[in-house]
């Protein structure tokens, strides 16, 4: 998995909770990389699922609480760094559109090895409904991405998971907008 | 925040950064590698492309590579030349704009390979070209690969080839004429003979006649005068008749016209089956009488078979006539016939025996012709066709007469020659030639 989620993910902790849980967890978890990430490095997957686990202990939070907090950030942090994606888009439905066909092209074009997960969205009049298909269990961090891309447009949706393979590698949404 | 707190904080992103770093280190490395395999593979290309052009350029063959819209893509430098245009402005001119020709290239159907039809160029000249259009695919776009080839040199060289051999198997034709002379003249010598004879005896018998006769006539004068006829007189006439055997001539006057005028017709045949031999044959089929056909040949060639075999034939009265080049079938008969008299004469046999046949099969005549001469040993049999195979000692036989009979009837008239032998006992030449027989292309 690339460095970026877990800088992010440490950055999360950091700013939501504190500098000194994020140590604590780390000396808890001691994560086989020593939590040294960089964004463009390529990590264990497992290593996020520990800090998440051992986050929830520290903290009492639920780990699919933390793991959708977690994706909401991630979207606003990823739109920061690279704001072209989200200003060219006019709002959700545009931008999660655009997500397997464009966004994941250019995230290839910079990490030929990330292995991405499979997003197929049909939209409906007022509804669109994301197929989220993946090797690795976070359809948690994307409904969070997702929640916060509505946040992030401001768009009067409705989410919800309506499918789920229990183990988090795949889950269709149902995004409604208001009419 | 505590110190030891920020150094341990430190030390991470110190660590993440020499991991960035080596990242990037590597990531480098990978591109300098990348960057020299596409510098290779980009020289390799540039190389293949000069070698491409190279070897388009100086093909001898005209090459179009023409897209779905009919216009010119590429052309290389021998189609610039064929169709009278400067390099480089074939691109984009389109196909049908240079390709003046006959037939017209829409009307073929494609894909078409090596079909020849004349250009006109631009100036007028017209000249023959071989035409192949093949689809291609080069990479999601189609394609048509135009291969013209400039065959107009090589069609001179087809015609002159066609009037050379023309001339040889006239020539080939008049030699066995030369071989034979001595020969025919032998076999008209024969009637003429007596011919000769014959006349020599009329020539006789009419002077005896015309004896007697002014002997009847002097009769009849003095009858007319109302003279007695004297008794000596009388005598004398009766005297004359015996002398010249009026019976006898009588008799044989007749015999000797009929014997004249057969001698004459015989003479009149090998003259005529001469003739038709080495007539130089026509261009085009002609409607022939095989029976005939064969019927000559036998006759300009009885001097070659006749010291050695008795002739059989069998000739069917059904056979229609059939389209064939009359002088070239000569040929082949000529060719058959003498060898079958060279067999016999080789086995030294005291009754040799040729035999020709013709009849109907199907919708093919068949001729055989078959001598019981030496015969063919079977490892020769397969051999005989070929041009160049000769058994006949040197200066006998050219090996060229069996490979030119095969020529003639599979090439020439779309038949079948083939060769059934034991040695010692026999030989037989079958041919088939088709009954019905349109102006296929054969020549």
């Amino acid at each position: 998995m690339k460095g970026i989620i877990f800088s992010n993910f440490i950055e999360m902790i950091d700013k939501t909770f504190s500098p000194e849980i994020t140590e604590k967890l780390i000396d808890e978890v001691k994560p086989a990389s020593g939590a040294a990430y960089t964004t463009v490095g390529s990590y264990d997957h497992q290593e996020i699922i520990d800090l998440v686990v051992g986050l929830s202990e520290l903290t009492g939070e639920e780990v699919p609480t933390l793991v959708r907090a977690f994706g909401t950030y991630l979207f606003s942090s990823l739109g920061k760094a690279h704001p072209e994606y989200v200003s060219d888009a006019k709002d959700t439905f545009d931008l999660l559109q655009r997500v397997h066909e464009h966004i994941h092209v250019e995230v290839r074009k910079l990490y030929p090895d990330a292995e991405l997960p499979t997003i197929a969205c049909r939209v409906n009049d007022n509804t669109l409904t994301l197929d989220y298909r993946s090797e690795r269990p976070f359809a948690d961090v994307a409904e969070g991405l997702i929640a916060g891309c509505i946040e992030h447009f401001n768009d009067p949706i409705a989410l919800e998971r309506t499918e789920d393979s229990g183990d988090g590698t795949s889950a269709q949404f149902v995004l409604k907008r208001a009419a | 925040m505590e110190h030891a707190f920020l150094e341990r904080r430190l030390e991470r992103e110190r660590r993440a950064r020499a991991q960035a770093e080596k990242l990037l280190e590597d990531k480098s490395r990978e591109l300098f590698h990348s960057n020299q395999k596409l510098l290779a593979a980009s020289q390799i290309l540039e190389y293949q492309s000069k070698e491409l052009n190279a070897i388009l350029d100086h093909a001898d063959i005209s090459v179009l590579l023409v897209d779905d819209h009919g216009l010119i893509q590429r052309g290389n430098a021998a189609a610039a030349k064929m169709f009278d245009r400067n390099p480089g402005e074939l691109h984009g001119t389109r196909v049908d704009a240079i390709m003046n020709c006959s037939p017209d290239v829409s009307d073929l159907e494609k894909p078409i390979s090596q079909e020849i039809v004349t250009i006109r160029k631009r100036h007028g000249d017209s000249f023959e070209m071989e035409l192949s259009i093949v689809d291609v695919a080069v990479g999601d776009a189609l394609y048509s690969l135009w291969l013209c080839r400039d065959i107009s040199r090589r069609v001179a060289a087809e015609q002159n080839r066609l009037r050379l051999e023309h001339e040889l198997a006239q020539a080939q034709r008049l030699e066995a004429l030369g071989v034979m002379a001595s020969g025919i003249a032998h076999e008209i010598n024969t009637p003429i003979q007596y011919v000769r004879d014959n006349v020599q005896f009329l020539d006789n018998a009419i002077n005896d006649l015309q004896k007697a006769l002014s002997v009847y006539q002097a009769i009849l004068e003095l009858l007319d005068c109302g003279e007695a006829v004297k008794a000596s007189t009388v005598a004398s006439l009766r005297k004359n008749l015996v002398d010249i055997d009026l019976d006898f001539i009588l008799e044989e006057i007749p015999d000797a016209l009929v014997h004249t005028s057969e001698g004459l017709e015989q003479i009149s045949k090998i003259v005529g089956a001469v003739k038709s031999f080495s007539h130089p044959g026509s261009k085009t089929r002609t409607p022939i009488d095989i029976n005939t056909l064969l019927n000559d040949v036998l006759t300009v060639t009885r001097n070659q078979w006749k010291y050695v075999a008795e002739l059989e034939t069998s000739f069917a009265d059904d056979i229609p006539e059939i389209l064939v080049f009359p002088s070239e079938l000569n040929q082949v008969f000529m060719n058959l016939i003498v060898n079958a008299a060279h067999a016999i004469e080789e086995a030294g046999r005291d009754t040799g025996i040729i035999r020709a046949e013709t009849s109907l099969e199907n919708s093919y005549v068949r001729l055989c012709i078959k001598d019981n001469g030496c015969g063919i040993p079977e490892e020769n049999s397969v051999k005989i066709f070929e041009p160049f195979f000769t058994t006949k000692e040197v200066g006998k036989g050219t090996g060229q007469g069996l490979s030119f009979c095969h020529q003639i009837i599979t090439q020439r008239h779309g038949g079948k020659i083939s060769v059934k032998s034991e040695v010692d006992r026999y030989t037989t030449f079958t041919i088939h030639l088709p009954v019905s027989r349109s102006e296929q292309n054969h020549c």
